[in-house]
């Protein structure tokens, strides 16, 4: 299986990437405002599957740039695919997850479910948006156009072992200057083990992400009870009144004997 | 022919009626976002999108046939609710009687007022089922605008209402339409009167304010309890 690695400690915030993915998946630029930041936008839209975060902040009287790639993680174990009613997600043989424009209603629970915040949802439109992984340059053979046209490398799209082992050596080369840095997920197999993962020099909730990447409570709470109750207990009154309609004209045709 | 005892009043049949007309309307177009199995029954509705359509205007209605019935007859509706959540710890014993009843056994109850414990918990259930569908289903309704976990927490409200009252429901329809013991009822919701065998048997306590006295045929007293079975 292939994966994508993203070293936030190469990137130099060029945003080559979203042109390219703008290219590549034929998407209008957007009008935006400035906020006192070098980020082009706020947050990633409908029309805009991924965004070059800017954190820009002081150290020991220095301005740094902190840069986070903001898109869809492709979970093995993808909260999105398991929440949408309408079977409308799903992952292509390449380990993308993508969606089904005609099945996708627009609903959002996708969005609700995603422990990271992704899906976007044209109101408009009434459909759902975000990174594809390029899976339709995947299958061609191709890699995705955002890791096609980083320049410094930070952006490396291939087997997602090799990958690993050359995440695990840069973060060994990076913690001398960058001692909080890490990989993100930290475990390799978190949420059925990411198509995408980072090597990030803050910590997790530095960028706004959840501390652990897991399935939120919520999320599991609804999907593996209270949904699987909602199918059972009516289910449940149904027999019982199937039961009940049988013993009870049982009982009355015993009566009816009787009388005779 | 026996004779009828009034039993609900106009205020209570618009009610019931309206509310389960819309109640059902919103429970099969929302079961279409949990069930795959009625998904053939979409084109009714005008497809997917038109079934999302259909659930929030039969949304506003399932709100407002609580409220309206209210302003219609305040002392009726409040009487109603006041009922059935007064509960004593002996009430519970009902339900016993009630689940060998239910499957055809012979139950003993304690004499009953105008509406059962199963009544009463049903009242209960679906007045608490009504809230909590109006709380997140208007959170659903405005999804965009809310935080993921906010969004979560009220689809979990909005499944636990429809679980439980879902459930009550189907319970309710097989008695109110096929149990030989409560079949009778039915005729309460449709007409307005039951008869006096059957008022008398399952709800002596009600039936023994109400019943007729000689001379005031039709008319009956306000009862004790303060419900107002006078027909205007
Ligand atoms: C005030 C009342 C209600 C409001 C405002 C409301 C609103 C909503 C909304 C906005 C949705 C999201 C659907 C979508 O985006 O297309 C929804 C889903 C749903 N509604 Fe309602 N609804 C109400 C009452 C009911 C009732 C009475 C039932 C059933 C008896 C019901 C059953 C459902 C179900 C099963 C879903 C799907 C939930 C899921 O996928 O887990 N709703 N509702």
């Amino acid at each position: 299986m292939n994966g994508m690695f993203i070293d936030t400690s190469l990137c130099v915030g060029c945003r080559g990437c979203m042109t390219a993915c703008k290219s590549w998946n034929e998407l209008p630029g957007e009008k935006t405002t400035f906020t006192g930041s070098l980020q082009s936008m706020p947050d990633t839209t409908p029309k805009t599957y991924t965004l070059i975060k800017f954190y820009e902040h002081e150290e020991n009287g220095r301005l740094r740039f902190d840069f986070f790639k903001q898109q869809c993680f492709h979970c093995g174990d993808a909260a999105c695919e398991k929440a949408c009613p309408e079977d409308a997600i799903y992952h292509t043989k390449e380990g993308a997850v993508v969606r089904n424009y005609e099945r996708c209603i627009g609903c959002d629970y996708c969005q609700k479910a995603c422990p990271f915040n992704i899906p976007r949802i044209d109101t408009q439109e009434k459909k759902m948006h975000k990174c594809t992984l390029c899976f339709d340059r995947l299958e061609n053979g191709e890699i995705p156009a955002c890791a096609q046209t980083c320049s410094p490398g930070a952006i490396k799209y291939g087997n997602r072992d090799e990958l690993w082992e050359v995440a695990q050596k840069r973060l060994a080369e990076v913690k001398k200057e960058y001692p909080k840095a890490n990989l993100y997920p930290s475990d390799k197999n978190a949420l059925g083990g990411t198509g995408v993962f980072y090597l990030l020099i803050n910590e997790p909730e530095f960028y706004g992400l959840p501390a652990e990447a897991k399935l939120k409570t919520t999320f599991s709470l609804w999907h593996d009870v209270v949904r699987p109750l909602g199918k059972i207990v009516p289910g449940l009154a149904l027999g019982a009144t199937v039961i009940a309609a049988v013993t009870n004209s049982v009982k009355k045709q015993r009566e009816e004997g009787h009388g005779e | 022919m026996s004779n009828k005892i009034f039993r609900f009043n106009k205020t209570m049949r618009f009610f019931h009626w309206s509310y389960i007309t819309f109640y059902f309307l919103l429970a099969i177009t929302g079961a279409f976002l949990y069930f795959d199995f009625l998904d053939w029954l979409r084109p009714l509705f005008g497809g997917a999108q038109g079934a999302r359509i259909v659930h929030r205007v039969a949304a506003v209605g399932l709100i407002l046939s609580p409220i309206i019935s209210f302003l219609l007859n305040p002392k009726e509706i409040w009487e109603t609710l006041k009922y059935a959540y007064s509960w004593k710890a002996s009430d519970l014993k009902f339900f016993g009687g009630f689940i060998k009843e239910f499957f055809g056994g012979h139950a003993h109850y304690e004499p009953q007022g105008k509406y059962n414990q199963g009544e009463k918990l049903n009242i209960v259930l679906q007045s608490l089922g009504w809230l909590l569908f109006i709380v997140s289903g208007i959170v659903l309704w405005r999804f965009e605008d809310f935080s993921p976990e906010v969004g979560m927490i009220a689809l979990i409200g909005h499944d636990i209402a429809f679980i439980f009252t879902l459930a009550y429901a189907i319970g309710h329809i097989y008695l109110s339409l096929f149990h030989p013991v409560t079949k009778p009822a039915l005729e309460g919701m449709l007409t307005g009167y039951v008869d006096e065998e059957y008022a008398k048997n399952h709800h002596p306590l009600w039936y023994n304010e109400v019943k007729p006295v000689k001379g005031e045929a039709k008319k009956q007293a306000k009862t004790k309890s303060g419900f107002v079975t006078t027909q205007k």
